[in-house]
């Protein structure tokens, strides 16, 4: 059988296989919540640098008015934040941005 | 996703989005599985009396709930289940099954065809996962063979998987299952330690990491198979129930007997395999039963509930609530569980019993 190279198996062994820190998770998810909650639909989490795994990105779209919120909060709340852009979508939703959040700090543990 | 509790829908009080009623008719069963919650098996013999079972649904139907879950036990092996079904459709009530498809022959699923609008599918993972973990060496194909018919029958379906600190890692594969066979619904609930579970699973008990790994995979799959399998995990954050305590029942709103639909008020209500209606989910305290349908109507009790003890029921739930928020609690948590324990170990549940003793 074929290893799973789809984005949720490449997350899954990482997962597995990585000696992550409780805190560390728990900020993951507390992102997620937060995004989700100011809208940001639909949440997406990729593991970044495979196949040297360095940290996973949260992905979302949200609406212009939550934007400056969540922002607040990732970037004051997160201590893990290594890196947040944001994307207008432009005409003809200029209402909408794309916003990618990184959180590092998994370190070489989880390969 | 769906995270239980993050729901915009919901409507007053409660985490569920439709009022919904739960009976378990029998804790009849023919597999001992090794994390049942409510000790099922094929020695249990009792069920509830069919004329009860339909006054309830009418009566639930009355009152404003639109659903009404069967489980167990296993429902199929209910004797009254054909006729209790058909109360709930001539009801106007949207039925579901929660069932370990032993039974779903090509006969039975065209008998259930009009009554059923959505049957869940026990799925403990891959086969020799889930047939360890079922006694059977025939469960998994029993349970391919059910989502086969059920499929062929146009029957909506979809699986529910019990979450364990050993599980989490098959969810990319369960998701995948579930995908294939053509299910609309994949729902995770974690494991809650209570009956069986007590004996036999506590070496794969659920600890924060594997719930908040659980979380971020779901995230992930629910990405891949948006708008074909709906992904529902049956976990609330700390921050999602402290910015809406309404989800808890624990806004400091009792007042809201007096004012709303007992539905708004109480969004679930379960009929235990002994009669017994409690609130929110099957072991709920019994200091808190609202009635029991063998002497009872549901019409009666659950008004008198409402306006007798639904403010001590709310202060619970207040109590957890606050303990759930103190420094150092749960990130992630299974809500529904942890509100049983809570009533079973509360000092309100003793004062409560003493009332009704009373009374």
């Amino acid at each position: 059988m074929s290893p799973d190279t789809s984005i949720e198996g490449e997350l899954l062994r990482v997962l597995r296989t990585g000696n992550f820190e409780k805190e560390y998770l728990n900020e993951l998810v507390r992102a997620a919540v937060e995004f989700h909650r100011e809208g940001l639909r639909p949440v997406k989490v990729f593991p970044l640098g495979i196949p040297v795994v360095d940290g996973v990105e949260i992905r979302g779209v949200v609406a212009a008015k939550s934007l400056v919120s969540l922002l607040g909060k990732v970037l004051i709340e997160t201590s893990r934040t290594a890196g947040v852009s944001v994307f207008p979508y432009g005409i003809p939703n200029p209402e909408i941005f794309r916003v990618n959040v990184r959180l590092g700090g998994i370190g070489a543990h989880a390969m | 996703m769906e995270l239980s509790g993050v729901d915009d829908t919901v409507r007053v009080a409660g985490p569920l989005r439709v009022p919904t009623v739960q009976i378990h008719p029998t804790l009849r069963c023919n597999l001992l599985c090794m994390h049942c919650y409510s000790n099922s098996g094929p020695h249990a013999r009792a069920e509830l009396p069919v004329a009860a079972v339909c006054q309830t649904i009418v009566d639930a139907s009355a009152l404003g709930y639109e659903v009404v879950s069967w489980s167990g036990g296993e429902p199929l092996l209910y004797g009254g289940l054909t006729q209790a079904l058909a109360c709930a459709k001539q009801a106007g009530l949207r039925t579901t099954i929660t069932t370990n498809g032993y039974f779903l022959t090509a006969s039975r699923v065209a008998k259930l065809s009009q009554t059923v609008d959505l049957i869940a599918l026990s799925l403990d993972g891959p086969p020799e996962l889930h047939n360890r973990m079922r006694g059977s060496a025939r469960a998994f194909d029993k349970v391919v063979n059910a989502a086969k018919q059920l499929r062929e029958a146009g029957i909506p379906f979809g699986f529910i998987h019990t979450l364990t600190g050993e599980t989490w890692e098959h969810l990319v594969w369960l998701a995948d299952f579930a995908s294939q066979q053509g299910a609309c619904l994949l729902q995770l609930h974690p494991l809650e330690f209570v009956g069986r579970a007590v004996t036999s699973m506590h070496a794969v008990l659920n600890d924060e990491a594997s719930l908040a790994k659980a979380y971020l995979l779901c995230l992930a799959i629910a990405r891949r198979y948006s708008g074909s399998l709906s992904i529902q995990l049956d976990l609330l954050h700390r921050d999602d129930l402290a910015n809406r305590p309404e989800l808890g029942y624990a806004d400091n709103q009792p007042q809201i007997a007096r004012s709303h639909a007992p539905p708004q008020c109480l969004s679930l209500i379960v009929v235990e395999a002994d009669g017994s209606i409690v609130p929110i989910s099957s072991g709920f305290s019994r200091a808190f039963r609202i009635g029991n349908i063998a002497s009872e109507r549901l019409a009666e009790a659950l008004p008198r509930f409402l306006m007798d003890r639904y403010g001590v029921f709310r202060a619970l739930c207040r109590e957890m609530f606050e303990a759930l928020m103190a420094p150092g609690g749960p990130v992630l948590f299974n809500w529904h569980e942890r509100v049983v324990e809570w009533s079973r170990s509360s000092k309100m549940s003793e004062a409560q019993l003493v009332v009704g003793e009373a009374s």
